[in-house]
């Protein structure tokens, strides 16, 4: 009779044979005897974790997330306030170029004409501008000879 | 000694590593067992041995003993197993060849098998069990657990436990029968 034949003949119900109720698998000789020293070899680097130490273990995955999101953020607001502030400087050294050049053309040309230039918006009175000494000499004698012409004709009425 | 004993002597001072040697000693067989029939291979029945008992180093400080330390130990190392598992289920997926078939092959395979026919046949169909339904078929039919001791490693109750070793049982038996 085969292995086959001989399974058939004594039992109905395969799983209730008592050798298929033992585990068919062998191990490396001593495994077990030297599984203790392996995991002391492995335990021994390692402290053991405390109460503390497992909730650490337990949150370990969430305070790597926040920090990954501090550490951007930082970065971040970093790279920002970096660029501000060189737009800042390049904005003042760019301030302080016009200012010169308006210190020079403010020299060679006369403050008002050049106010005038850069405050377009300002209403500037055009009689200030053009008061050259010869106008002014022309006006003064103007006045002058009116109003000697016109105490004369003053002095005409009071005496009437 | 007893699992009250050891943690008596787990919590003495500098009793820990006298402790958890004991525990190492007392449990490994049985533990390396039942992994083994979850993952049929020597190697990841090892690493998850080893894995299991680091995280029970780990744990040991937190145990408070409302279970038994026999059930926690247990649901520890099946936890690592069912964790394994999925994983690999997960790779098998990119792969041409079946998770079962792969599982099957590694058994024909394997040089620390020490069984006959019929017992490869036995293992076989264990193999195409659903993980978690495997590990109870494991616990109950070659380490003789309770229903109430396998529902209390898995999170479950005992009566879907039996339901559920009802249906495996059932079915590998029809299935040899098949074959022989």
């Amino acid at each position: 009779m085969n292995e086959k034949e001989n399974n058939k003949t004594f039992f109905n119900d395969p799983l209730e044979e008592n050798k298929l109720l033992q585990i068919p698998f062998t191990v490396p000789e001593n495994y077990f005897e030297e599984l203790e020293e392996k995991l002391n070899a492995t335990l021994s680097g390692q402290k053991q974790d405390g109460k503390w130490g497992a909730l650490l273990r337990t949150i370990k995955a969430s305070l790597a997330l926040a920090a990954s999101f501090l550490i951007i953020f930082g970065l971040g607001w970093g790279v920002m306030h970096l660029t501000k502030n060189v737009q800042n400087r390049s904005e003042l050294t760019a301030n302080a170029a016009e200012d010169a050049l308006i210190d020079s053309l403010m020299q060679e040309y006369g403050a008002i004409e050049i106010a005038r230039f850069y405050e377009a918006d300002e209403e500037i009175d055009d009689r200030d501008l053009y008061l050259d000494d010869d106008y002014l000499d022309a006006i003064g004698e103007y006045v002058e000879s009116t109003s000697a012409s016109y105490n004369g004709i003053l002095a005409e009425e009071f005496k009437q | 000694m007893t699992d009250k004993e050891i943690l008596e002597l787990y919590h003495s001072p500098d009793g820990s590593q006298q402790a958890f040697n004991l525990i190492v000693r007392q449990y490994s067989s049985r533990l390396y067992w039942h992994l083994r029939e979850m993952v049929l291979n020597h190697e990841d029945a090892d690493d998850l041995l080893q894995d299991t008992f680091i995280k029970v180093w780990n744990a040991l400080p937190n145990f408070r003993g409302e279970s038994g330390l026999y059930t926690w130990l247990y649901r520890i190392a099946t936890n690592e197993a069912l964790t394994f598992l999925k994983k690999e289920r997960i790779n098998s997926k990119f792969s041409l060849t079946s998770f079962e078939h792969k599982l099957i092959k590694q058994l024909e395979d394997d040089l620390y098998f020490s069984g006959d026919t019929m017992q490869m046949m036995l293992q076989r169909e264990i193999a195409k069990l659903p993980d978690r339904q495997r590990a109870i078929f494991s616990m109950r039919y070659f380490q003789n657990m309770s229903y109430a001791d396998i529902g209390e490693i898995l999170g479950s109750n005992g009566d879907a436990v039996k339901a559920s070793y009802s249906i495996a049982y059932k079915k590998i038996s029809s299935n040899l029968k098949k074959l022989i």
